[in-house]
């Protein structure tokens, strides 16, 4: 942790946006929920507008001072922290809802607005949105557009930016574009496809290096009904993954909105806690909870036909893993709590790592892996089901006073693993830059990009190892 | 702002260890600034923030940040640290929230008393302290007219069942509302007494403002002399100032809980004018954090008299503070009103907003006069204007 002190030169604030320099309210901005160390801004400016955004934009631009965006600063991938100075760009203040448009489904937003005021609103109106993240109370809509996000509705829609109709986007330069169907004059957003490429996928993910989203447009979609949990217990993680194969190629998992999997560590700690008298011996070595959503009748069907599914696949019903944690961890919407609140109260180090359904045991060897080699640390993990593949997240709880060196070496050791066993970056900030920066062609085409939408490279630097 | 102080390494360090686990072990999740989770009936958490500077800097995020930054030994601009956790309300919302049960509240009540120690609370703050030292009450207003809110009541002399302290924000600022907590108590038999100009401040809102030496005192100085084996304090806030005074000596009991205990007892019969419509105020004391929190029993209270609030319960453990609390109102004034407004609720919604606490019902009232708002009345206020009240037939 630094002090906050003044580094390089102050820009400018827009008239109407809030500009901070006081090295105390500096704190506050220098870093997001990962384990890499925090960077120093020299100035926050909050603007209201997009507006605002270009015109501090042209002038960091001019100057070539370091811009970092901000939103609710709850990813686990450093993009967020200022590592070479400048001004952090605080969102916040662009918290509008600008436009539900039932009829044609989407919702149009601010950046700032965080997913749990938005659903605050739809709720009473029976919709939702896809994507929902485990950080939704005080994480934004902008954050999770800009830095990839995954949640409740993965299992049935894949990731956030599947679900973006289109952005408004600031790009270095101050130009206002417009993605999609909004790209046309007074279209609006109605369409991800206009004319020629997506170039919302550009931004989308882009952990702000490429431009500064400004609204989002998304699918709304009606709210189920009924929602019911179920749990299903395998004998070792391979069965799980057969069973979620197929799943997934059935195209079974049109009632599921959420599903996660679960080692064998976490259902002996759960299950232990809750019923210490029970022998460990006769639990699952994996399970799978699928928190069911839709018309009650709909919802009988699926779970009646993924039990057969398991069961042919050497699992059962679980229903004790699913009383003493899965139903109560989706009835209080405590995802990313589940970790924290459950395992460990503490800080903790996350790679997130997108993976096909059938490396599922080699991830969880990653993990066994880490665990092993690692003791000091507490670790957790576990994997997300998204339409196809999946996502897994492996957490190291740890004592930042005593144990910062320490958990930042075994999460890159656990990166360089996880390569390995065949897992990709997720969620890329600066915590995968080096992965990233492995992947030639990839990174050269971005490279280009950058060069031509952010010549003097104010945006973001470091993200994406740009 | 004041210039730079590097703290001597020997005593902060030490003053602000107690923390230490809080300052690691931190996620950065947020929630202690602004988090809205509508299944939970979160709607927003610190008031400072939604309603006086949206930066992280005025919230438990930040007085957590500031203090790990002062442990380690940064240099800190201690006049802009106070101006930051002076404002805070002390309301613990964002501890309430704390999914890993960390203590942001209770650093910043931490940070006051340093920054007091020092010498750099803000001036409203000292005003405050002086107007205790000299005045006895924290509005520096006239000794003497402490006494004035009772005039019309008559009070026991001797074998009293109980005494009443109805503290400073009842005596001065809701007089209508302790002349009331008085008149329900006797309706219900109980022999009031009230020491009239021996009555003391409990020294509540100098340990909320960090000063601690001088709530000390005057905490001591309250069971001088004390008689009676029960108290019945009128302010919430007053509560645990007289618990930590009258431990071993006498039991110690709000209004609400001593209404609460004689309406289970059968002691006291209320009849309701039916069709009102009563707003509930979820006020913040029943979540402050550790000996400061104070239970809050007026939806019970309005239960037991067969009242059904407007506003459901759902959230009212998350009810975001009205800004009377702490020093916030002191040092930014125009900001506790905009808290007070955004709890206010217009006539159209209810006939009448019901506060159980009557520092908050006095600082609502202020707000009230300039927003379109339902009357507000305390919780005896209320039930001696707005119901009958006698003994059970």
């Amino acid at each position: 942790m630094n002090d906050g002190t003044v580094l390089g030169p102050l820009l400018r604030a827009p008239d109407g946006a809030l500009s901070l320099d006081a090295p105390l309210d500096l704190l506050g901005y220098q870093r997001d929920c990962s384990a890499l160390r925090p960077g120093r801004a020299t100035q926050v400016v909050r603007p209201r507008d997009g507006a605002q955004i270009a015109a501090v934009l042209r002038e960091a631009s001019a100057a070539r001072v370091p811009i970092y965006v901000r939103g609710g600063g709850t990813m686990y991938a450093g993009g967020v922290n200022p590592v070479a100075g400048g001004v952090v760009l605080d969102l916040g203040g662009l918290d509008r809802i600008v436009d539900i448009d039932a009829d044609r489904g989407v919702v149009v937003v601010e950046p700032g607005v965080r997913f749990g005021t938005l659903a605050q609103t739809l709720t009473p109106l029976g919709l939702t949105i896809g994507i929902i993240p485990s950080t939704a109370p005080t994480a934004t809509i902008g954050g999770a557009a800009a830095a990839h996000a995954l949640g409740t509705g993965s299992a049935r829609f894949q990731s956030f930016a599947d679900e973006v109709v289109g952005l408004e986007v600031v790009l270095a330069d101050g130009t206002l574009l417009r993605t999609g169907s909004a790209a046309a004059q007074d279209a609006g957003f109605f369409h991800r496809y206009g004319i020629g490429p997506d170039l919302s996928g550009l931004v989308l993910g882009g952990d702000a290096t490429l431009g500064v989203i400004t609204k989002i447009a998304l699918w709304l979609h009606p709210l189920p009904a009924a929602r019911r949990t179920a749990c299903y217990g395998f004998a070792d993680p391979g069965a799980a993954s057969a069973f979620v194969t197929e799943l997934q190629r059935g195209e079974l998992l049109e009632h599921v909105w959420y599903g996660s999997g679960y080692e064998a560590a976490t259902i002996r700690a759960r299950v232990g806690a809750a019923r210490p008298a029970l022998d460990p011996a006769g639990l699952p070595g994996f399970c799978i909870g699928l928190d069911f959503g839709g018309e009650p009748d709909d919802l009988a069907r699926a779970e009646a036909r993924t039990l057969a599914l398991a069961r042919q696949h050497g699992g059962d019903a679980f229903p004790l893993f699913d009383e003493i944690y899965f139903e109560r961890l989706r009835g209080d919407q405590i995802y990313w709590y589940s970790f924290a609140g459950y395992f460990a109260r503490s800080r903790c180090g996350i790679l997130m790592a997108s993976l096909p359904t059938a490396r599922m045991p080699d991830f969880l060897d990653v993990l066994a892996g880490c665990r092993a080699s690692r003791p000091a640390l507490t670790w957790g993990g576990a994997v997300v089901l998204c339409r196809r593949g999946l996502h897994g997240g492996v957490m190291a709880f740890y004592d930042e006073a005593t144990q910062w060196d320490e958990v930042l070496a075994a999460l890159q050791d656990c990166a360089g693993a996880l390569r390995a066993a065949g897992c990709i970056p997720y969620k890329c900030g600066k915590q995968w830059a080096a992965e990233v920066s492995r992947m030639a062609p990839y990174h050269a085409t971005l490279r280009r990009l950058k060069a031509a939408l952010d010549p003097a490279g104010i945006l973001s630097p470091g993200n994406l190892g740009l | 702002m004041s210039s730079a102080t590097a703290p001597g390494a020997d005593d902060i360090p030490a003053q602000l260890a107690e923390f230490a686990r809080d300052y690691y072990h931190c996620a950065d999740c947020s929630y202690c600034v602004d988090a809205t989770w509508a299944e939970r009936g979160l709607d927003h958490v610190c008031p400072t923030i939604m309603h006086h500077r949206p930066v992280v800097s005025w919230s438990g995020r930040g007085y957590l940040l500031a203090a790990r930054a002062w442990f380690e030994g940064a240099a800190i601009d201690e006049g802009a640290l106070a101006e930051r956790v002076f404002a805070c309300t002390g309301c613990g919302h964002c501890e309430a929230v704390c999914p890993i049960g960390l203590r942001p509240a209770q650093i910043g009540a931490s940070l006051r008393a340093v920054l007091v120690a020092r010498g750099h609370a803000p001036e409203p703050v000292a005003a405050l302290r002086a107007a205790m030292r000299t005045h006895g009450n924290p509005y520096a207003l006239s000794a003497a007219s402490r006494v004035d809110w009772a005039a019309a009541l008559a009070f026991a002399d001797d074998e009293a069942t109980l005494l009443y302290a109805p503290g400073c924000a009842a005596a001065w600022r809701a007089p209508g509302e302790a002349v009331a907590q008085v008149r329900v108590m006797q309706a219900a038999g109980e022999r009031v007494a009230w020491r009239g100009a021996a009555d003391r401040c409990c020294g509540g809102p100098l340990r909320e403002a960090g000063c601690n030496d001088d709530a000390a005192q005057a905490e001591a100085a309250l069971v001088r002399g004390l008689t009676t084996t029960r108290v019945v304090v009128g302010g919430l806030e007053c509560a645990p100032g007289w618990r930590r005074a009258a431990t071993g000596r006498a039991g110690v009991h709000t209004f609400g809980e001593w209404l609460r205990e004689i309406l289970a007892a059968g002691r006291l019969r209320i009849d309701v004018t039916a069709g009102l419509r009563v707003h509930a105020f979820d006020g913040c004391a029943a979540r402050r954090p550790d000996e400061a929190r104070v239970d809050d029993p007026l939806r019970e209270i309005l239960a037991r008299c067969g009242i059904t609030p407007v506003n459901d319960a759902h959230g009212s453990a998350h009810a975001v503070c009205c800004g009377a609390a702490g020093t916030m109102s002191a040092v930014a004034g125009e900001s506790a009103l905009r808290m007070a407004a955004a709890r206010l609720v217009a006539p159209a919604q209810a006939d009448v907003i019901v506060v159980g606490d009557p520092r908050c019902r006095a600082h609502l009232e202020d707000a009230a006069r300039s927003a379109p708002s339902a009357p507000v009345l305390g919780l005896a206020e209320f039930l001696t204007t707005h119901t009958r009240i006698g003994a059970p037939t």
